[in-house]
């Protein structure tokens, strides 16, 4: 699912700074499940500015809600009453949640309240990863189900580059395996190191053409 | 004056050479003294291209003042500045101001470097890169179509024969050998048993591939130190960070010559590859020693 | 909704001087809802509880507002007057005003007396009503383990009425074998063994073992695996008497056939004919790596005396020290000695060694005459070090049960009481547990039986329902309540969609956490973590401590109190009549794991000065976690005050053990001094 990360506090009041009505959206899907904006972030942040708000004499009223997907138009448009009271939205869904709302509430003013960072799963408690960069050419078959473009540093095919630290290690982040190192590892396991023998040819950047759009048309 | 690099490979017994690094900014005369003071006493001078992804001034215009001055060349070629349109073109470029050997590297990350904000490009990997060269030698570009001028590259490129686990970095030099290389420059060596058996395995995959062991002489255990934590691909073994630290500072640098000088004589006495590939990066001037005590002084 | 209020003070014997309940009466008529304010001398005697059920009935009054002393001295009594009065017993809220105002303030505590009783008037406001049902056990017990512990486990259970299956990895009962030759007196391996095999109402199960272990407390379902089949049956309750291993630690000498440990010495005493030659002279030693044990000593004891009985060869003993600290040591060690059998004291390591002539030879320096003694003799018995039985530690992942630093079941928690484990249902009793006696073992296996028999001779067990409850709708099974609940209550279960909602599903069923009410033990973790805000814990939900927090003045101190240790040493601090600053408000919750973020945030929203998150000792939570949760929880609400240009430090954890009400009063002291005069 879409990973996203609460931008800075300071960040964001500057952002809503001099408005004095906001509209807090959480988002109940994605940024709910890692702990981001949903329901209960919403109700921190909102508690948040409206303390800073009355520790500098300043007036702040705010309204919390959250909608169910902030990705869906017509869910958006229940927000619409809400709306109407307040200057400012502010946004906490990923960054698809606050091109909605800006698209739905055209004459507001919409702001995110998080930064959108990767698509990724859950890996022990209050941990995510990046898994999966969305290339549009799923190349999964050919590496042992480890995705050399999300999990590799500088996205080979043909890896692992030379930087890789010692324990198999990425050269950026000791912290990270080097994605072609544990590929090297599935696929041993399972018998398939041919399929590492193999030259790829250079990716093909263009598989989605972005901005990306599918058009499925079902009669 | 230096012969084609090709031809050296072909028959020379000891290949030895130099890598040379531009700096920031215009001025290029400290790096024109480099080559003057090193183009004839080794066999090609290799030239960085945006090294540790610090921005400097080009590989492709150090190399056209090698070739200037009746050096020659290598250029180094990265992957991660530039997509392939820019690659394909560069060499051309490069082909055409008499420019003949290219070392195809993947390079290193964005973070490691003074610009550390900028896009990542990594359009090719260094395997693909491989293949590129020999697709234009062979007249045509990657989208297939034909050259008016192809070009001749003699091709190499790296290894670490410390990387830990090896195992998949000996799967990709294979794959960089099949794919046709001329000459290998590694990084740095300091622990010969390792690399032993690096060249075992290597040898087992191609014997014909000249390899260069790369010799890059630390001064001081903090450098040691440094260059383990932050610089990618190199690992300076305890024993070597040791003798270091016993040393006193003023007499850094000549005990990185003096062990950089011992391992090249084991390399050239007991025969382990096919030459060494020195990097003494921003002291370029004291190669001349370290060629001399080795007793690698070409012509 | 229920809206008659009813509530009743009391001031306890007319003692409670410094409250002006006249006052607090005919503010407390004025709240909203309130339709009766009754006060009391005595309300928890026949009297006054008369007097409060009257008014119950005769007002239709629907939700019970109690101030008085505090709730873990009368709290049952007055649950039950409410049964009497015809009212759910969740009905009732309770405010501390002696404990925790009258004995503890001096300034101000009309004001807080009033301001409690507030709090405690909001959060009746939202009390919801649980019902319960009677769930049903099953009478069948697992006992794992056929040694001593799992024996007498298997006994005592079906001497209860319950119906015990014993499983047993070997051929044959007894387990790892005895260190004495008689741990109770007329009982043997052997007698027990018989017993068990002649009871009709046990299942014994030999060579056959566990594989895996699902579902709750009353219907474990467990798969079990004999003869290379395997079956399921269920089990209400489990027993986890696994034992452990000994091995001889050789580090001190070389392994030979005549040094043997004393199990392997009471295999021999327990067939002497098997002796080609009788062992003229007997050592024992104790404490050749460390301090020995009880049991080493119990040992040892029992069979210097075994031996003089049978054999009558010499013995000597060969000690550090004696832990004589078990019932009937003392005794049996005069006995001992009066039987001839030498006791030789050391401070520093005997030498040990074989000689050619197949004897050994010891060499130790007496420490209470001085003297080098050399003593050479035909058999020596050592200590065998202890460890865990395997497959211990992969049994305690699989079932989510801790274990001690050694590998030993269970936590060192002192919460924790000696056969529970964390997960309700199962227990164990036994060597598993560490370093034990029989007598011991005996209290362990007693424990237990008592236990089971009140949880499952019934058949059926009356349980709230949903009192911590998922959401379906709400639920995102995100996994994060299932993966992190101490007791392992909460499970991946399909359910109907409610039909209330108007989200647009695909499916009729989906995935949801369940919580399983009988194994639940109420912390109230899972409701403060969820993502997604789908559980509800009625009587202490987010909106009733939010409700608390708003019938709070300005420039308060809130003491977020755990219902384990915090609250308990918040009353000793009034039993002990210490004062601390009258601005401290006392919020109860299950666990500090209950305690979230927005709690925190909007007492400091109300003008809250300072926020105290009191919790148990580390490492010694309830359950298990709670308290480093809290932990976490507060450093990032510390990072949010920060963030907002306020001071971290108003907000605190505070651990406290059950005898620091010291600390309690200087915690609150302290915070109250910082935060004085509304500096920020």
């Amino acid at each position: 699912m879409i990973i996203a990360e609460r931008k800075p506090f300071e960040e964001i009041s500057k952002m809503v700074a001099g408005y004095k009505k906001v509209l807090v959206v959480g988002c109940g899907a994605c940024v709910t499940i890692c702990w981001a904006g949903g329901e209960k972030e919403v109700g921190i942040l909102s508690s948040q500015l409206r303390l800073a708000a009355s520790r500098e004499g300043k007036e702040l009223s705010i309204i919390e809600s959250t909608v169910e997907r902030q990705c869906e138009t017509e869910m958006v448009e229940e927000l619409k009453d809400k709306a109407q009271e307040v200057e400012v939205i502010l946004s906490m869904g990923c960054g698809v949640g606050v091109q909605t709302i800006a698209d739905v509430f055209e004459e507001k003013l919409v702001f995110p309240a998080l930064n959108t960072t990767f698509i990724g799963m859950p890996q022990g408690e209050g941990v995510w990863t990046e898994r999966c960069a969305a290339c549009g050419d799923c190349l999964l078959y050919w590496t042992g189900g480890i995705c050399p473009a999300a999990r590799c540093a500088k996205g080979l095919l043909n890896g692992p580059c030379g930087g890789t630290r010692r324990g198999g290690k990425c050269e950026i982040d000791l912290e990270k395996d080097c994605a072609w190192v544990i590929i090297y590892q599935r696929l041993e396991k399972q018998g398939r190191l041919d399929l590492m023998e193999r030259y790829y040819e250079p990716r093909n950047y263009r598989a989605v053409k972005r901005p990306g759009k599918i058009e499925i048309i079902r009669k | 004056m230096s012969g084609p690099f090709r031809k050296t490979l072909e028959t020379k017994d000891f290949i030895v050479t130099v890598e040379v690094a531009p700096r920031k900014g215009t001025n290029t005369q400290k790096v024109i003294e480099h080559i003057e003071l090193l183009k004839d006493k080794v066999d090609a001078l290799n030239v960085t291209d945006n090294q540790s992804s610090v921005m400097r001034y080009p590989s492709i215009g150090v190399c056209l003042l090698i070739e200037e001055q009746g050096g020659e060349p290598v250029l180094q070629v990265t992957c991660r500045d530039r997509n392939r349109l820019a690659i394909q073109a560069d060499l051309l470029f490069a082909f055409s101001r008499g420019i003949n050997n290219v070392l195809c590297l993947t390079g290193d990350s964005i973070d490691v470097g003074d610009h550390d904000e900028a896009k990542s490009v990594f359009d090719l990997d260094s395997v693909q890169l491989i293949h590129l060269v020999h697709t234009l030698n062979s007249g045509k570009d990657m989208a297939g179509k034909e050259l008016d001028g192809k070009t001749d590259f003699c091709v190499g490129t790296s290894a670490t024969p410390s990387a830990d686990p090896i195992e998949p970095q000996l799967l990709k030099f294979k794959k960089k050998l099949k794919e046709g290389v001329s000459f290998v420059q590694t990084q740095a060596v300091y622990d010969l048993d390792e690399f032993k058996r690096f060249m075992e395995q290597a040898r087992r995959i191609n014997g014909n591939t000249k390899i260069l062991a790369g010799i890059v002489p630390v001064v001081s255990a903090r450098v040691a130190e440094f260059m383990n934590e932050k610089v990618p691909g190199i690992f300076v073994p305890p024993e070597i960070i040791d003798e270091l630290k016993k040393t006193p500072k003023k007499e850094g640098v000549k005990k990185g010559i003096e062990i950089a000088v011992r391992l090249i004589r084991q390399i050239k006495e007991e025969r382990l590859c096919d030459g060494v590939h020195i990097m003494f990066i921003g002291r370029e001037e004291r190669v001349p020693e370290i060629l001399e005590a080795a007793r690698l002084m070409s012509k | 909704m229920r809206t008659n209020i009813g509530i009743f003070l009391c001031d306890c014997g007319k003692s409670l001087k410094n409250i002006d309940f006249e006052m607090v009466r005919k503010k407390a008529g004025e709240f909203q809802n309130a339709v009766h304010v009754g006060l009391s001398s005595a309300l928890c005697l026949k009297e006054g509880l008369e007097e409060m059920v009257s008014a119950i009935r005769g007002k239709g009054i629907n939700l019970v507002v109690i101030g008085a002393c505090s709730p873990l001295l009368k709290e049952t009594v007055f649950r039950k007057a409410l049964e009497k009065a015809g009212l759910d017993s969740s009905s009732l809220s309770m405010a501390n005003i002696r404990e925790q105002c009258s004995w503890v303030h001096q300034t101000d505590v009309t004001e807080k007396a009033l301001e409690m009783i507030r709090m405690a008037v909001n959060r009746a406001r939202l009390i919801k009503e649980i019902g319960s049902e009677e769930v049903e056990v099953t009478r069948e017990v697992l006992v794992v383990g056929g040694g001593l512990s799992g024996m007498k486990s298997a006994l005592e259970i079906s001497r209860l009425g319950l119906r015990p299956t014993l499983v047993e990895r070997k051929p044959t009962l007894g387990g790892e074998g005895f260190y004495v030759l008689k741990p109770f007196p007329g009982e043997t391996i052997g007698s027990m063994a018989k017993a068990v095999e002649e009871d009709e109402n046990i299942e014994v199960l030999t060579e056959a073992s566990v594989v895996k272990v699902d579902g709750d407390v009353g219907s474990f379902s467990v798969r079990i695996r004999r003869g290379g089949k395997e079956f399921y049956r269920t089990f209400g309750a489990i027993i986890f008497a696994t034992g452990q291993m000994t091995e001889i630690s050789s580090a001190n000498f070389k392994q030979t056939s005549n040094i043997v440990s004393q199990q392997g010495f009471v295999k021999m005493l327990q067939v002497p004919e098997k002796f080609s030659k009788r062992p003229e002279v007997i050592a024992f030693v104790l404490d050749l790596s460390g301090e020995s044990s009880r049991l080493s000593t119990l040992s040892a004891l029992n069979n210097a005396l075994a031996v003089k009985e049978k054999l009558g060869s010499e013995v000597y003993v060969f000690c550090k020290n004696l832990k004589v600290d078990s019932e009937g040591v003392e005794t049996l060690y005069r006995e001992v000695r009066n039987r001839g059998v030498v006791f030789v004291k050391f401070e520093e390591k005997p030498k040990i060694e074989s000689c050619e002539d197949g004897r050994v030879r010891i060499e130790a320096r007496e420490l209470l005459l001085g003297d080098e003694m050399t003593l050479f003799c035909d058999l020596l018995v050592v200590e065998a070090k202890a460890s865990p039985s395997k497959g211990a530690e992969s049994l305690s992942s699989m079932l989510k049960v801790g274990t001690d630093s050694q590998g030993f079941y269970q936590d060192e928690n002192v919460h924790l009481y000696p056969v529970f484990s964390r997960r309700k249902g199962m227990f164990f009793v036994g060597s598993c547990r560490g370093d034990l006696d029989p007598t011991r073992t005996w209290m362990d296996v007693s424990s237990v039986a008592m236990n089971l028999y009140e949880l499952l001779s019934g058949g059926k067990v009356r349980v709230e329902v949903d009192k911590v409850k998922v959401e379906p709708d709400k639920c995102q099974a995100c996994l994060t309540c299932i993966r992190v609940c101490p007791h392992s209550a909460i499970r991946l279960v399909r359910s109907e969609r409610s039909g209330e909602t108007k989200r647009p599903f695909i499916n009729e069923k989906r995935e949801v956490a369940q919580i399983h009410d009988l194994a639940c033990d109420e912390c109230g973790i899972c409701t403060s973590i969820c993502p997604a805000k789908a559980i509800e814990f009625s009587g202490i939900s987010d909106e009733q401590i939010l409700a608390e927090i708003e019938a709070m003045g300005e420039g308060r101190i809130i003491a977020f109190c755990c219902a384990e240790s915090a609250y308990p040493v918040a009353d000793s601090v009034g039993k002990l009549g210490v004062h601390y600053p009258p601005q401290i408000r006392v919020i109860s919750v299950p666990c500090v794991g209950r305690v979230d973020l927005i709690h925190i945030l909007k007492a400091f929203e109300k003008g809250a000065a300072g926020v105290l998150v009191m919790g148990c000792q580390e490492g010694a939570c309830q359950h298990l976690e709670g308290n480093t949760r809290a932990k976490e929880r507060v450093k990032y609400a510390q990072d949010l005050l920060e963030e907002m240009g306020m001071d971290r430090e108003n907000v605190k954890v505070v651990n406290l053990g059950p005898n620091m009400a010291w600390k309690f009063s200087e915690e609150a002291s302290r915070m109250a001094e910082r935060t004085e005069g509304g500096k920020r």
